[in-house]
């Protein structure tokens, strides 16, 4: 009977040790799971370890383009949208919207596809002394992954911010030396090239 | 032994179970709005840093001095995308209405219902995204459990930092971080830091957004029509073109959006310093005062007000009001009359908003003067010998001046959110002294309705 009794002590004992262990189990697979999901939505700062590939399909700049480097230089600074459109055939077609801005000059263009679209005054009162910028143009082309951004620009170390899925599912903006980028699902769609000056 | 082996396999059946829903298939999208919401955001980050930073009267970045994660950075974050997002609405409307106001100058109708048609259903994703990001943000408003989820996720990141990949490191504070990044190239507060220009050039970085988005806009537009025209729908041939503006002739832009009422003027003055001078030359001619008595002040008006918000128009019909000025003397005397029509009919913006409280809307409005009369100005003549001779010119005139560009206030102040006053101040102190003439008057307030008031209030 007493035996009984004692087998049936350490029975619940068990079990309760077990719905313990269980429990404890529980709270640190949320601890861990929320852990990681904070992880990754939380704004870093990175330290490039190792290179990374080369980029594939390097973008060649239009002959309007290399004519209005020829007039004007290489942009102070410029900003460059990718993203689709539709097609008459049904498909889509990528887009390459830039504008290269020569502060020192007073002029913005703005190119679609490689096309001259506008021609902008740059209204801007002493603009000191510019740093060279160390980023062209032709580096960056549509939908370039991370790493290929890294090692195209030649990136050290950068900022990386996971946004908001309310703000864009899948987005993430970086900052590095004279330069912010954003991509969409490890896709490039958006980066400028920054002037500095050094006054 | 077989208790264990099952209490093993239901803990690891657990983690199988997916903790949101399975997508079937990730659609890419590339669209050119989140290409734009990147750059709003990368904008945001960087410039209102700058501006915090210019706040504080530095230039350099500081070393971070604030203690640890414990405030909610996530937080900040939100209210970065919530500013990125009001920024991109706000060059939103005004590149919209630029493309209108083109489309309209060379007649395009249907292109500008197209416009307006797509401007308006993005306007609305954009505000909707503000809401959702309001929404989460949240503040004291987010329920018990959504804290203590963030709170886990904080604490368990901390953790993850610890044993994660080699070269990351959590940012304490966001903007300063990135901006020091983008000034130094790198993470020691040591580098030599040097000035962003955007620094110096923000509205040059407004211009550059303003002026990409006007092109990517134009072409999305033309686009649209161009796929529709090969899906053998062409929308904008020129019958369904006549057809669209007979319709709109007959019942206007967007009538369900567009809010009317009418306003009657308090008082409305005049201060003239430049009427019917005389020719100048040898002669000291004194024509006396044209200040109008109280007695020469216009009668009150009536004001027929129309606002659109999706084209963010106001209009008025023409206001016109006339008074006669008699100020007789026997050196100097003035008589004339004085008529006026005043037009409002253009782009508006929102200069202030507080929120459920006041809307301040501005923008210009065109007066056109007429005067009609003479004047008697006395001068004297010294001949080479005898007294000074008093003398008098009479001079007639009809002439109409034109004033383009006089700024209007529209207020809008709600005391209890379910009705508003509205209050219309056209020309208020004007610049007299430094233009030559001055104008204002200041209408009667008027009430509206919760549903009037919500059509021009911009959606947050």
């Amino acid at each position: 009977m007493n035996q009984t009794k004692k087998k049936r002590g350490w029975a619940f004992f068990g079990l309760g040790c077990g719905c313990l262990i269980f429990v404890i189990i529980i709270i640190v697979g949320i601890y861990l799971y929320a852990g990681w999901l904070g992880y990754k939505e939380a704004p870093m700062i990175v330290e490039v370890q190792e290179s990374s590939p080369q980029l594939q399909d390097p973008y060649t700049l239009s002959s309007t383009q290399e004519e209005q480097l020829f007039t004007y230089g290489y942009p102070e600074a410029f900003t460059i949208l990718f993203y689709e459109e539709e097609t008459t055939s049904g498909g889509v077609a990528p887009v390459r919207l830039e504008t290269w801005d020569y502060y020192t000059q007073g002029i913005g263009l703005t190119f679609i596809n490689g096309e001259l679209t506008a021609e902008d005054v740059i209204e801007i009162d002493n603009v000191g002394v510019l740093d060279p910028l160390p980023y062209y143009p032709e580096q960056f082309s549509a939908f370039m992954s991370l790493e290929e951004v890294i090692a195209a620009a030649g990136i050290d170390s950068y900022v990386e911010i996971p946004l908001d899925k309310d703000f864009l599912e899948g987005g993430v903006s970086y900052f590095a030396n004279s330069l912010t980028f954003g991509l969409k699902n490890d896709e490039l769609l958006y980066i400028e090239a920054l002037a500095l000056t050094t006054d | 032994m077989k208790f264990k082996s099952l209490f093993l396999l239901f803990i690891f059946s657990c983690s199988l179970v997916p903790l949101k829903p399975v997508e079937a298939e990730e659609i890419l999208q590339r669209s050119p709005e989140d290409a734009f919401a990147l750059m709003y955001i990368s904008d945001s980050i960087l410039l209102n840093e700058i501006v915090d930073d210019e706040t504080s009267s530095t230039s350099k970045v500081s070393a971070s001095t604030k203690p640890d994660v414990s405030s909610d950075e996530t937080t900040d974050l939100i209210n970065q995308m919530i500013n990125a997002t009001k920024q991109q609405r706000n060059d939103h409307d005004r590149k919209c209405r630029e493309t209108v106001e083109i489309y309209r100058q060379q007649g395009k109708t249907c292109e500008v219902d197209q416009t307006n048609a797509y401007c308006k259903s993005k306007r609305a994703e954009l505000t909707a995204k503000i809401a959702a990001l309001r929404k989460k943000r949240g503040g004291d408003e987010r329920k018990w459990f959504t804290k203590q989820w963030h709170g886990i996720k904080r604490a368990g990141a901390r953790f993850w930092h610890k044993v994660g990949p080699l070269g990351r490191k959590f940012l304490r504070e966001v903007g300063p971080q990135a901006l020091k990044i983008v000034q130094a190239g790198g993470p020691g507060t040591e580098a030599l830091l040097k000035n962003l220009l955007k620094h110096t050039a923000k509205n040059m970085v407004r211009q550059r957004a303003k002026q990409i988005g006007i092109q990517a806009l134009q072409r999305i537009l033309r686009v649209q029509i161009d796929v529709a025209a090969a899906a053998g729908v062409d929308i904008c041939d020129p019958e369904e073109e006549a057809k669209s503006s007979e319709v709109e002739d007959k019942e206007g832009p967007s009538q369900e959006q567009v809010l009317k009422f009418s306003l009657s003027s308090e008082d409305i003055n005049f201060s003239w310093y430049d009427l019917f001078d005389p020719p100048e030359d040898e002669n000291y001619y004194d024509c006396g005062s044209i200040y109008p008595d109280e007695d020469d002040s216009f009668e009150q008006a009536t004001i027929n007000i129309q606002i659109d918000p999706v084209s963010r128009t106001l209009t008025s019909e023409a206001i016109q009001g006339s008074r006669t000025i008699e100020h007789i003397g026997e050196w100097k005397s003035s008589l004339f009359n004085q008529s006026f029509v005043l037009n409002i009919d253009g782009p508006y913006e929102i200069e202030e908003e507080i929120e459920n409280v006041a809307l301040l809307l501005k923008g210009n409005a065109n007066l056109s003067m007429t005067m009609d009369g003479s004047r008697k100005c006395n001068y004297w003549v010294y001949p080479e010998s005898g007294d000074p001779v008093s003398n008098f010119i009479t001079i007639d005139r009809n002439q109409t001046n034109e004033y383009k560009d006089i700024p209007y206030k529209l207020i809008v102040i709600t005391e209890d959110g379910t009705s508003a006053e509205v209050t219309l101040w056209i020309g208020y102190e004007y610049e007299a002294w430094y233009t030559g003439y001055g104008f204002g008057f200041n209408t009667l307030s008027h009430t509206i309705t919760k549903e009037e008031m919500d059509k021009i209030w911009p959606d947050d």
